[in-house]
Parts: structure tokens; C-alpha cells; sequence
């Protein structure tokens, strides 16, 4: 057994979110550059929200994935947070402000 | 309803009086090799939870979240054949956790800043020092790190936040926003 991330795309009122659900670590963190990439280049001109929610698990190598996505994405991305280990590990990294939220 | 065998009397190894106390694990440990690929992290917190839900469940998501970080850094830095493998120790006894990450790199400092600026890695030790007292020395074939926590949450409730000083490691939260405040970073120096 090994745990997964599992990325998925959705458009709701021309708005794209990128779905995070499962563990989110080093074996993932290429990919989700990758999915948040793609997603950008379909659309630079509305807000792209990455949707966290679904995160049982994430740790620094989530965090860099995360991080990535903000400099290419940059005002553009939005995280969607509920507390958990999403927000307790930005807490202890110090980087929740580093953020903006929907 | 009558017939069945009174209870068992109380084993040497259970607390007098405590029948209804789950007999407590006093010591267990394991060890596992992993080869050097992103997989092999989420296998090695499987392991560890595998083994340490039952025993510690206050305990096992910070666990899991130092020996992520810890083997993350192994494969990333210190593993530089392909074929190189991770070894975990994982030792739990009646007061602590611990864990020891052997890997084929070239030996590190834990150095005290967290990263800053708009940097996306770096985080990885810092996290794991945050959560848990951390060691590293060079055995002459690679690095060896470890981490320890109390095995019992001393007091404090679980719950969201980051987590309370329990090891007697100082812990500091860094401050938020650019500039200011004491900082303090553990990473590899690479």
C-alpha cells in the first residue's frame, strides 16, 4: 500500500481549479508543477485556485510544490485551506502569509 | 452467559488493577531498507504507521511528518548512486520515538535559519527540527539522522496548530512576513 496524490481539474463559471487530494510529497511534487502548469496555459486571465481541502497528508516537498505553483502562477493562484495539516504545516514553516486564500 | 472462563489473571507485564487498560507496548523496534526514489517516502510512513497507530495514535501524524521529511532529504541529497538504499530504524519504547535515517551522502551541518525570502525549498529540516529533537553525525559512510520525540503528548491537547514543546528542543515559531524577528534554520549545507 502506498499512498497517493490525486490531481484533478475542474471549471466552474470559467474559473479553473486544481483539485489536491491524498498525500502530497516528494513522489507528487513534479507532478502537480506539471497539472498547474497545463491549467495555466489554458487560462491567464482568471483566478486559478488550488483547492487543498482533500489533503490528508503534506509535507515540505508539498509545501515546495505549492511554492512553485505561486511563482508561476503568481497573483493569479489562490489556495483553499481548512485546518489540518495543510495549515499546521504553514504554520510551523512560517509561510501562511505567503499566501492568499479563498 | 455463565459458562465462559473467568478472565484471564493479570499478565507480569500489565499494570495491577488495570483490566481495562489495553496491555502497553514497552518496546518495539523495526527497520526497513528502502531504495532511493520519491515512492519510498509515503512507503516508509505506511510502515510507521502501520506499526505505531495502535501504540501512539497522539503521535503518529508528527512522526510520519519528521520521517517524510528525513528520508525526502536522504533520497534528495544523500544518495548519490542510483542504486543506493535508505535505511530506517525506528525504535519506540515506554517514554519515546525515535527514528535513525542512514543514507550515502556527504556530510551536513544543521545549521539554524529558516528559509527566507521567496525560496521554495530548504524547509524540509527546519520542519522536522520543529517537530521533534533532531541529530546528525557521519559514521564515514553517509549520514545519520536523528529524531526523537516523547512518546506521550505531555499535557497538552491535540489538535490544529503547530505542535508544543515536548522534547525540550526550543521550539520558534518564525515570524511572519518579510524582514523581522529571530530566525532560525536547520538544513543541509549541501
Amino acid at each position: 500500500m502506498t499512498a497517493a496524490a490525486e490531481l484533478r481539474v475542474t471549471r466552474d463559471a470559467g474559473r479553473l481549479t486544481v483539485h489536491v487530494r491524498g498525500e502530497l510529497d516528494f513522489a507528487y511534487e513534479d507532478q502537480l508543477v506539471t497539472v498547474v502548469t497545463e491549467a495555466l496555459d489554458e487560462d491567464r486571465s482568471a483566478p486559478l485556485i488550488l483547492d487543498l481541502t482533500g489533503l490528508q497528508f503534506i509535507d515540505s516537498s508539498g509545501l515546495r510544490a505549492v511554492l512553485r505553483c505561486q511563482q508561476l502562477a503568481q497573483a493569479q493562484l489562490r489556495l483553499r485551506v481548512v485546518q489540518g495539516p495543510v495549515t499546521r504545516l504553514f504554520d510551523i514553516a512560517g509561510v501562511t502569509d505567503r499566501f492568499e486564500y479563498v | 452467559m455463565s459458562d465462559l472462563p473467568p478472565p484471564p489473571a493479570p499478565g507480569a507485564g500489565e499494570a495491577a488493577g488495570g483490566r481495562a487498560e489495553p496491555t502497553q507496548v514497552a518496546a518495539l523496534r523495526f527497520s526497513i531498507q528502502l531504495p532511493a526514489a520519491p515512492i519510498s517516502v509515503s512507503v516508509a510512513r505506511a510502515a510507521l504507521t502501520a506499526v505505531a497507530q495502535s501504540i501512539i495514535p497522539d503521535r503518529v501524524h508528527a512522526a510520519e511528518l519528521v520521517l517524510s521529511e528525513l528520508v525526502t532529504n536522504a533520497i534528495r541529497h544523500g544518495s548519490p548512486h542510483p542504486d543506493d538504499t535508505i535505511e530506517v530504524d525506528i525504535d519506540i519504547d515506554l517514554d519515546r520515538l525515535s527514528a535513525q535515517v542512514r543514507d550515502r551522502g556527504p556530510a551536513f551541518t544543521l545549521r539554524a535559519h529558516p528559509p527566507t525570502g521567496d525560496q521554495v525549498g530548504g524547509f524540509g529540516l527546519y520542519i522536522a527540527a520543529m517537530t521533534s529533537h533532531l541529530t546528525v553525525r557521519h559514521d564515514g559512510h553517509g549520514n545519520v539522522v536523528t529524531f526523537t520525540m516523547p512518546r506521550a503528548l505531555t499535557g497538552v491537547p491535540s489538535g490544529p496548530g503547530p505542535r508544543p514543546a515536548t522534547s525540550g528542543h526550543p521550539i520558534q515559531h518564525p515570524p511572519r512576513g518579510p524582514g523581522g524577528g529571530q530566525r532560525k534554520r536547520l538544513s543541509a549545507s549541501e
